[in-house]
């Protein structure tokens, strides 16, 4: 008997050691506002296996010392496209996030219409967006 | 019979989760302690100990024979320096330096084939690979404030769903 309450501890111990060690995920996103005003997603969105409207993709891009980009389309089709001149407070700033971008990143984007040039750019990197 | 063997496993199992969860619990270290554990102490120096007054002379020594040396390697350039003139810097991006004059037949051409580009595709409807490799020919000739203008309007366009990006991305 007291074998057998052992081998059952033994295994409540296996099967909890499961559920304290799994990390947190989320699963890839691409979200792009009303009116495009704004767009928010994560890198690993490419990941998602979710059947979808659209296939989603965030992005960023430039030249050295020439104009940013920051894009993407959403699940449902809708695109975000902004652009950083360099003559731009934010712009040596945006392009350290560009820099950065990459798995486990979140980027965030917002412009002011009707103009397309990105007033805003916010980043993050975090353990739940890695893939 | 059968009751009892059931009451006897649903224990069992509670007793397995409440050992394991506490098992586990006690194998969790402590945060803090441990990162606190991680940081090496930086030891705490007496500015007025006799340790650290006795360094002083011995740092400026160091760092006069250094400036010494350091202004006669330096001088032949900086006589050089204060001879030229200032240079004259332009902000990033307003530059035009290297482009013929604004009004030059080539910068003309260059914008109006890049505007006949953009407006094709806003007709159209869709950005494509060759819209992109066609605005890439002319964007050596255009200003970033010409690219600016151009990237406002297929940006806006992209932007209020009226023109579908298929292809590259149209950088300029």
């Amino acid at each position: 008997m007291k074998f057998a309450m052992l081998a059952l501890a033994l295994v409540g111990v296996v099967l909890s050691v499961p559920a304290f060690a799994q990390g947190d995920y989320v699963p890839g996103y691409v979200y792009v506002g009303p009116n495009s005003e704004y767009m928010y997603g994560t890198f690993n969105n490419r990941f998602n296996t979710t059947l979808t409207a659209t296939k989603t993709y965030i992005g960023a891009g430039g030249y050295a010392n020439g104009l940013l980009y920051f894009y993407g389309e959403d699940a449902n089709g809708h695109y975000f496209y902004c652009y950083i001149p360099t003559t731009s407070p934010i712009y040596q700033a945006a392009v350290q996030i560009k820099n950065t971008l990459g798995n486990g990143s979140l980027l965030s984007v917002e412009r002011t219409p009707p103009s397309s040039e990105c007033t805003s750019v916010y980043s993050a990197k975090a353990s739940h967006y890695l893939n | 019979m059968e009751s009892g063997h059931y009451k006897f496993l649903l224990t069992g199992i509670i007793v397995v989760q409440i050992v394991g969860f506490v098992a586990l619990w006690m194998r969790i270290p402590a945060a803090p302690s441990a990162t606190r554990a991680s940081v090496p102490a930086i030891p705490r120096t007496n500015p007025s100990s006799a340790g650290f007054s006795a360094k002083i002379p011995r740092d400026r020594v160091l760092r006069q024979a250094i400036d010494s040396v350091l202004k006669q390697e330096l001088a032949p350039y900086l006589a050089k320096l204060a001879a030229a003139p200032p240079a004259q810097l332009e902000p990033i991006g307003t530059t035009e330096a290297g482009l013929p004059p604004r009004d030059s037949a080539p910068r003309m051409q260059a914008a109006r084939q890049s505007r006949e580009i953009v407006d094709r595709a806003l007709a159209s409807g869709v950005w494509t690979d060759a819209d992109s490799s066609a605005l890439l020919q002319v964007a050596p000739m255009l200003s970033e404030r010409q690219r600016e203008a151009l990237l406002n309007k297929i940006f806006g366009a992209i932007n209020n769903q009226e023109m579908k990006p298929v292809g590259s991305l149209p950088s300029l």
